[in-house]
């Protein structure tokens, strides 16, 4: 079950983040600081979730 | 006629004939009302209005124009749905109720003046508060007290501005408001029915109290309709911009602590109209477009994951994280057709929420609110966080209790395969949503960088849930949120206000009635009465202990019959001489 989880994390990456790297020029959202971050969703998405599971715990605990 | 027929009547009388049908056929009834709704709106025209004199004003009773229309379909579709979802139900109050909250739901999206406005909003209060009250347990009874008085506090205030407007221009038409204290009270009492904080504390308390089809119904009017309120007269007040990016940010914090899904469901709805909210306070033509098109599509997709969520509780009989889990193998469907609901709420691509929440986000961008598109995007990670990936994980998946899922009836699952299926054509066909909207739409949400974005945010949000899994089991909490100011208190208040006063009146009345005692006896026997004073001011004055000596005692019988037959014949003979003089002219 795990190796399924894993192939699939592998595979989103190689497809979305390579991808944005070429892509990212084609930006018509406005100028941006992450505009010219490739990648940057994916980073932030994962950090946001950690983000928030944390503050999570710590809030549930006070 | 049809041309101008305001759809809530339609709900109206049908909530009415509902209850002179047969048993049997109040379920295949009640799905008649919303497609007759259906048809009448395919017939509107905007710009057909219905008004009516009253007083010195005229009551607009209906004014169709493409943003009440694009709600009315929404609201009319959900209505169907929920029928379909709720078929199994013999409770006919919830069916009642259900039809009059849609109805007058209706009723406020086609109200073209403020007093018609306030006379459906009103009978939403009520007809919501019914569908808490159908529940019949101690907690939904009470939660349900709270609610009405939340809302009718909210009504009250939403009147008193309207009064004040109406003071102030003597015009009772609904329409962009502008400044004054008239506006900020009716703006009150808006933002209380959309759950604005700090006024949101209502919502999370109560929609997880209603019935298992009520909440259904609670979660998709009475918030929508608000924003549909605050669209049409507030649309472009910076403001909302700030108040819908920390709602939406808010609505996921507050979810994170909860063990109820239905509470966390619930909790998310907050989130989601915070980004309706935000996208009504910009104000420009796509961003209007944009609260309209998340609305409509947050309608249906929240339905179907309180759908899916009532089924679990019908099913197992509980709701708490904390009591679930191991459900995949036995429910499968309510699995998947839940997480449909769940992708379109994270907006997935190929689901609703990709086409309308991003044309809200795009709107920000458009006007290079950066702080606003960051705060709705952590908004997103947290919303697939909660919804599409801890609550199903552990429903379904998690440690396995061994629960034994009842028989689910089948309306519950067709109602959710067809609101999953509406779901799933807007994310694939966004036309279908667009020629709805009330302006023209100029974007296109499927391109390539816009996919990837969308793509790495929800992915990596995955990767990060599944490295911490262990750390978010939910824990059996109660969450103290804003209405703990007005919770504690209320205690106090209610002795003050309430229990004093009965106390106070039963006094009165006791005193009262002690009274009428005494004047009875006394006019019944007023010799008695004089003689016993005149012995207890005796007694009293000359200081005697031992009782004074028992005169003889005073019949009243005795002369009562001669008295009394005198008495009547001196009436007898002024009538007899009153005739005669009133005769003899």
């Amino acid at each position: 079950m795990k190796r399924i989880w894993i192939t699939v994390f592998a595979v989103t990456l190689v497809l979305f983040v390579p991808v944005d790297f070429l892509l990212h020029s084609g930006q018509d959202h406005g100028d941006f600081p992450w505009s010219h971050v490739p990648g940057f969703f994916a980073l932030f998405g994962f950090v946001g979730c950690v983000i928030i599971v944390v503050v999570s715990k710590l809030l549930g605990h006070y | 006629m049809i041309s101008s027929l305001p759809p809530a009547t339609i709900f109206i009388v049908g909530a009415i004939l509902l209850l002179l049908l047969p048993h049997r056929a109040r379920s295949a009834c009640f799905l008649v009302f919303p497609l007759l709704a259906f048809a009448l709106l395919l017939q509107l025209e905007p710009g057909a209005s219905l008004t009516v004199p009253f007083l010195n004003h005229e009551l607009v009773l209906l004014r169709v124009d493409r943003l009440s229309l694009a709600f009315g379909y929404v609201f009319i579709i959900t209505a169907f749905l929920g029928g379909v979802y709720g078929f199994h139900l013999k409770d006919t109050g919830q069916q009642v109720a259900a039809l009059l909250y849609a109805g007058s739901s209706l009723g406020v999206v086609f109200a073209g003046d403020l007093l018609t406005l306030f006379i459906f909003w009103e009978i939403m209060a009520v007809s919501s508060v019914c569908l808490i009250w159908t529940r019949r347990t101690l907690q939904s009874t009470k939660a349900g007290m709270r609610y009405l008085m939340v809302h009718l506090f909210g009504g009250s205030v939403l009147l008193a501005g309207i009064l004040w407007h109406l003071t102030e221009t003597d015009s009772i038409l609904f329409s962009h408001f502008e400044g004054g204290i008239a506006s900020y009270l009716i703006l009150f009492g808006f933002s209380l029915s959309a759950a604005i904080p700090p006024l949101q504390a209502w919502l999370a308390d109560t929609y997880p109290e209603g019935t298992v089809t009520g909440s259904v119904y609670l979660s998709a009017f009475t918030t929508k309709v608000a924003v549909y309120a605050l669209a049409r007269g507030f649309a472009g007040l910076e403001l909302l911009i700030w108040a819908g990016a920390i709602m939406a940010v808010y609505g996921v914090v507050f979810a994170v602590l909860e063990n109820d899904i239905r509470r966390l469901l619930a909790y998310h709805i907050i989130s989601q109209v915070g980004y309706m909210v935000a996208a009504v306070g910009i104000g420009t033509e796509m961003a209007i477009n944009g609260a309209t098109a998340h609305a409509f599509a947050h309608i249906l997709y929240k339905a179907l994951l309180f759908m899916g969520a009532g089924t679990v509780l019908y099913a197992t009989g509980r709701s708490k994280l904390t009591e679930l889990g191991g459900l995949a193998r036995a429910m499968p469907l309510t699995l998947a057709l839940y997480m449909v609901g769940a992708f379109s709420i994270s907006g997935f691509p190929l689901f609703s929420g990709f086409v309308s929440k991003s044309m809200v986000v795009y709107a920000a961008e458009l006007n290079h609110m950066t702080v606003i598109v960051m705060l709705l995007n952590v908004a997103s990670i947290g919303t697939f966080l909660h919804t599409g990936l801890k609550l199903p994980y552990f429903t379904w998946f998690g440690p396995n209790r061994s629960l034994k899922p009842t028989s689910t009836p089948l309306g519950m699952y067709l109602g959710m395969a067809l609101t999953a299926g509406i779901c799933i054509a807007i994310g694939v066909y966004p036309a279908l949503l667009y020629n709805l909207l009330p302006f023209a739409v100029d974007y296109q949400p499927y391109t390539a960088p816009h996919v990837i974005e969308t793509m790495q945010l929800l992915i990596f949000t995955g990767f990060g849930f599944w490295l911490l899994i262990s750390k978010l089991g939910g824990e059996a909490t109660i969450t103290l949120d804003t209405d703990w100011v007005y919770r504690r208190p209320s205690r106090l208040a209610y002795r003050l206000c309430v229990a004093s006063i009965s106390r106070l009146f039963a006094i009165v009345e006791s005193l009262t009635i002690r009274l009428t005692h005494s004047l009875i006896e006394l006019s019944a026997n007023p010799v008695d009465c004089l003689a016993r004073a005149k012995r207890f001011v005796d007694r009293v004055l000359s200081g005697a202990s031992q009782p004074a000596p028992e005169p003889s005692t005073f019949d009243p019988n005795r002369y009562r019959l001669p008295l009394g037959v005198m008495v009547l014949v001196v009436v007898l003979a002024f009538i007899i001489l009153l005739t005669w003089a009133l005769f003899s002219r």
